[in-house]
């Protein structure tokens, strides 16, 4: 018997050698991967499903966990070796990407953005020869140098995606995120409070988008290329050029049933045109106010009925502006992007309306429901210079102590956030305008631990300066100068600032 | 009919009263072949492991089965052709010899024939063939089930899973009754010196004869492998989204034991009850 069950193991041992192990030890490290992998984003899943948010330490613990699979597939990869060598070895690097992209995003969570742009550039380097894991890699490095307030390595990072990683053609539904790149760099642009880098980075997009069209592409890539330049166009004020590109995008829409989806983008192209170009916008308010019942799901829904607010407010059109900026609030409540500005609009408009009590309490409600917009930083701010505007100068300063209340209480429940800088700042201003020396002070000291480089700090920097020459504190005029030099020694202003520090003795 | 049914049942009985390891141990290759995959596929990470049941799984499933969890997920399919395989492989040598061990206990003096061993011998082409068309036969129906009859029942029994459980049932029931009509073969082939051929077309008369009693015990016997088998199908991927996709293959490899364990009894009930036939005649 045991004589038979040794034929019948050695027979079905070279079976499997005759059938094929050719790279059996590359596939069962993928296999390897692949199970961490697998057994790490289980892990994830039971932490998420769990009644309270995981802490730090529970999202650092995790990502000892997805570096498990990296450290199960140790470069270097065949990924350029032909045939089924090549797959398995590209295979493995995009487990070990994924992982570590996974890794990142804890790390970033976890508010140790150093440790993902850690992992980004040593995925970077090793995933050099898969372009896959390469992109993904850049894409990491820009989250973290976010995370880390590094905005322009990230800008110089995007630029580089640009650069190395042409768009690729994605599903109609969806995108490729390289196209999104341009966008995020002027948002990025005017976060940072920095219009003038916004514009000129709108001008450098539309300029990237129009380079793209000079190689054939797929007419979705070359639909979605046109749509994002119908935009930058748009909002170059373009008026021309926005048209044509309309047009361009309706015929290749019109050929494509599967553009369908970018009819909604015609759209609004044309709507906003026509109200903004046209002596009677209500032909293209009209078109607006469809984008937003035609194409509900679309986010061009609440954005259509802002822009035809916002037209309709500029040409001292109130009450139909504000059934709009009403309507967002009614229909899109939750979309981030516009309802926050929709609220502080309305709050505008019922005061030009001359409804001051209503208001004042819908301007006081924009940071209680959007406390991470930065229409909840303008908005404390707006009653403030409403009662400036009107005179009552008491009732302003009165106020300071309930906006910076509110300020406060915003930071405090993201102190990290992309907003947080912004809201500082109008404390800073409050602080300034009050006379407060303590204040401007503290509020300065407390933007360099928490917003080092940060433009807005750069700025609050010379300010601060500035008071504090007022204040008849040169001394510290002067450190807050030296620290400037410091940390923006490239800034257009540091040529002044020299000299104001020159003169302060330093 | 009745006496047939009684004479089945105390067969039955008897097999399942007297278990020996002497007459299962032919029955040990089939079953260390398909641990040793489901033991290589639990070890995928390996390279022996790799090697073995992952090149097995890429061939006959495709690349989807040496993923993970897509090779635990795809096991159930997988692991159905290779207990195929190795069951028309080894069986074609394991059944004759069983069958040979148990007509011996019954009547002690066939091993004392001198061409007692060459005839055990020649029952393993006949047993192979009746295997293989047994296999082929089954593959076409599950061909048929797969295409037609998953949205024939879909449409007369309501909800997802009672549905999939009326079709997993219904593509048993007639794989079953496919096998039994091919039991007799290798019982047949040991039990008269005749060739191959002429031991398939007796052994399956002896099916079609014997159906109805043979297909009822036949079933009753597999019932325990029959239940764990209905689990993994059709909860497999609850399974292994549910729990950990590893006890898949865990509960294949109970599976196994149980299925082989299944074949010895029915293979044991269903010689003896040739035997009483033949000997009642």
């Amino acid at each position: 018997m045991v004589r038979h069950i040794l034929r019948t193991l050695l027979a079905a041992l070279a079976a499997s050698l005759v059938v094929g192990c050719g790279g059996g030890a590359e596939r069962a490290t993928l296999y390897r991967a692949e199970k961490l992998l697998y057994e790490a984003r289980k892990a994830e899943e039971q932490q998420r499903l769990g009644t309270t948010e995981p802490d730090s330490t529970a999202l650092m613990n995790l990502r000892a966990i997805f570096l498990k699979v990296g450290k199960s597939a140790p470069g270097p990869h065949a990924v350029t070796a032909a045939g089924e060598a090549g797959e398995v070895a590209r295979a493995t690097i995009r487990t070990v990407g994924v992982a570590a992209a996974s890794g990142a995003r804890l790390a970033l969570a976890a508010r140790r953005a150093d440790l993902a742009l850690e992992a980004a550039e040593r995925l970077q380097t090793e995933a050099a020869s898969d372009t896959v894991t390469a992109r993904q890699a850049a894409f990491m490095a820009v989250a973290a140098y976010q995370g880390l307030r590094r905005y322009e390595d990230a800008i110089s990072q995007m630029k580089r995606i640009l650069v190395t990683y042409p768009p690729l053609p994605a599903p109609p539904t969806s995108e490729d995120p390289v196209l999104g790149i341009p966008g995020a760099i002027v948002s990025l642009r005017r976060n940072l409070g920095d219009e003038e880098g916004a514009g000129r980075e709108l001008r450098s997009a539309l300029e990237y988008f129009t380079g793209l069209l000079d190689r054939p592409m797929a007419p979705e890539l070359e639909a979605q290329v046109r749509a994002r330049i119908l935009r930058a166009s748009l909002e170059l004020n373009q008026t021309d050029r926005a048209l044509q590109e309309a047009n361009t995008l309706e015929r290749l829409v019109g050929e494509t049933p599967e553009l369908r989806h970018l009819l909604a983008e015609i759209a609004f192209a044309k709507g906003k045109l026509k109200a903004t170009v046209e002596r009677d916008p209500s032909e293209g308010i009209g078109i607006l106010d469809r984008v937003s019942t035609d194409f509900p799901t679309s986010p061009l829904a609440p954005r259509s009925l802002l822009e035809a607010a916002s037209i309709l407010e500029q040409r001292g059109q109130t009450a139909n502006a504000r059934e709009r900026y009403e309507a967002i609030l009614r229909r899109f409540p939750n979309s981030q992007e516009v309802a926050p500005l929709a609220l502080y609009r309305l709050g505008m408009v019922q005061e030009k309306m001359g409804d001051w009590v209503v208001a004042k309490s819908t301007l006081e409600m924009v940071p209680l429901r959007y406390p991470r917009s930065s229409a909840a930083a303008e908005a404390p701010m707006a009653v403030i210079h409403h009662y400036m505007n009107e005179g009552r100068k008491t009732a302003a300063q009165l106020y300071f102590a309930k906006a910076i209340t509110t300020y406060r209480q915003l930071i405090v429940r993201d102190s990290s956030g992309q907003v947080a800088p912004l809201f500082r700042v109008k404390m800073f201003q409050i602080f300034a305008a009050a006379g407060d020396s303590t204040g401007v002070y503290s509020i300065t000291e407390e933007m360099l631990r928490n917003d080092s480089r940060h433009p807005y700090t750069a700025q609050i920097l010379v300010q601060a300066a500035r008071a504090s020459i007022g204040y008849g504190n040169s001394q510290r005029a002067a450190a807050y100068l030296r620290r400037f030099l410091r940390d923006y020694p490239k800034s257009p202003v540091a040529g002044q600032v020299k000299r104001e520090l020159q003169n302060l003795g330093g | 009919m009745a006496g047939s049914f009684k004479t089945a049942g105390v067969c039955a009985n008897a097999a399942l009263r007297s278990f020996s390891v002497g007459e299962f141990a032919p029955l040990l290759t089939i079953l260390a072949a398909q641990w040793l995959f489901l033991i290589g596929g639990l070890n995928l990470g390996s390279t022996w492991g790799m090697a073995l049941a992952g090149s097995v799984a890429q061939r006959l499933v495709g690349d989807a089965a040496i993923d993970y969890p897509g090779f635990l997920e795809l096991l159930p399919l997988t692991f159905s052709y290779v207990e195929s395989v190795t069951f028309i492989v080894l069986g074609a040598m394991a059944l004759p010899s069983l069958t040979s061990r148990v007509l011996v206990r019954l009547k002690p003096s066939l091993g004392d024939s001198p061409t007692w061993a060459g005839r055990v011998r020649s029952a393993i082409v006949p047993t192979f063939l009746a295997l293989l068309m047994a296999f082929v036969l089954t593959y076409v129906w599950q061909l048929f089930v797969a295409q037609n009859l998953h949205r024939i029942v879909g449409a007369l029994v309501q909800g997802q899973v009672p549905s999939s459980v009326v079709t997993w049932l219904v593509s048993v029931a007639i794989g079953y009754a496919i096998t039994t009509i091919f039991i007799y073969v290798p019982v047949v082939a040991v039990s008269q010196s005749i060739g191959a051929i002429k031991a398939v077309r007796l052994g399956v008369t002896e099916g079609f004869d014997k159906f109805p009693t043979t297909y009822l015990f036949v079933l009753l016997l597999s019932l325990p492998a029959l239940a764990i088998q209905l689990i993994v199908q059709i909860g497999g991927p609850l399974i292994a989204s549910g729990t950990r996709p590893e006890n898949i293959a865990y509960l294949l490899i109970f599976y196994a034991l149980v299925s082989t364990v299944a074949t010895y009894f029915v293979w044991n009930m269903v010689t003896r009850y040739y035997h009483a036939r033949t000997e009642a005649a």
